[in-house]
């Protein structure tokens, strides 16, 4: 992936190599799996850890008051959550074409263009922060940032989370300059 | 002080409760440029002071960044899982 840049325009884009976009396409629609399948008022799902940092407890030390305000705010919140995603989505277009242009061939090596509006940005940012977090589960990441996962898949879910991040940063920088 | 109009000063000041707070944790999945950013650009603080900010959540575990009455608390912890940061509410310290 080549760095975010701002445009003229006011978007930012980027370009990326097509394994990229179909690997942040695969992730995404898990996210939104795990997204969709979230019931704030289930107490046993609530208590996955993965679960548990996309919707903290707001009272830490004061249950009732936590469940209070899960109750008013879990449902905007998710919903929130599955917009960015299905954004993510959309601007990486769907799987039988290239994002962004139509006059390219499905399997075309070629990089592709991702160009991203203010809103789309945001979705993006958000949508990074909740892929990187459900992955530091899986990776078992401990409070010093640094995983524990030690089985076959641990080098490329390792490999992903790290590139999320850059990909994050890439757009923060591109946002702030 | 970020978002708070002068009604919420003027309760607040009459209130005899202590006052809520705001509070971002350290965590270790979010980066620090990210972190900084939403400061900057939710509570629409100077570069330097989200900076600031954003360091102390990182060096001491934790910062207040914003102080005042409860419901506009929840409404900034709301907006920061939003963000995906690690935000809870507590009351301010005497």
């Amino acid at each position: 992936m080549m760095d975010f840049r701002r445009e003229d325009s006011g978007t930012v884009s980027a370009m990326f190599e097509p394994i990229e976009v179909d690997l942040l396409r695969q992730v995404t629609s898990q996210l939104l799996q795990l997204l969709g399948s979230i019931d704030a008022d289930d107490a046993v799902m609530l208590a996955q850890p993965a679960v548990r940092r996309l919707l903290p407890d707001a009272y830490p030390d004061d249950p009732e008051a936590a469940a209070e305000f899960r109750r008013f705010t879990a449902d905007g919140l998710l919903e929130g959550k599955l917009a960015n995603a299905a954004s993510v989505l959309g601007a990486l277009g769907d799987d039988e074409q290239s994002a962004g242009r139509l006059d390219v061939p499905v399997h075309d090596p070629l990089p592709v263009p991702i160009v991203l509006d203010e809103q789309q940005v945001q979705s993006w940012l958000r949508t990074l922060t909740d892929l990187r977090l459900v992955v530091a589960d899986r990776l078992q990441i401990d409070p010093e940032g640094m995983p524990h996962l030690d089985d076959e898949e641990s080098h490329v879910v390792n490999d992903i989370y790290n590139w999320l991040g850059m990909v994050q940063e890439s757009l923060v920088y591109a946002i702030d300059a | 002080m970020p978002q708070i109009d002068e009604s919420t000063r003027v309760r607040e000041a009459i209130s005899l409760d202590r006052p809520w707070v705001t509070v971002v944790w350290d965590d270790p999945v979010n980066l620090m440029s990210y972190v900084a950013y939403v400061f900057r650009s939710y509570f629409g603080v100077p570069a330097a002071e989200a900076e600031r900010l954003m360091l102390q959540v990182h060096n001491n575990g934790r910062a207040i960044v914003a102080t005042g009455d409860r419901e506009s608390m929840e409404r900034h912890v709301e907006a920061m899982h939003g963000y995906g940061l690690w935000a809870t509410l507590d009351r301010a310290e005497e």
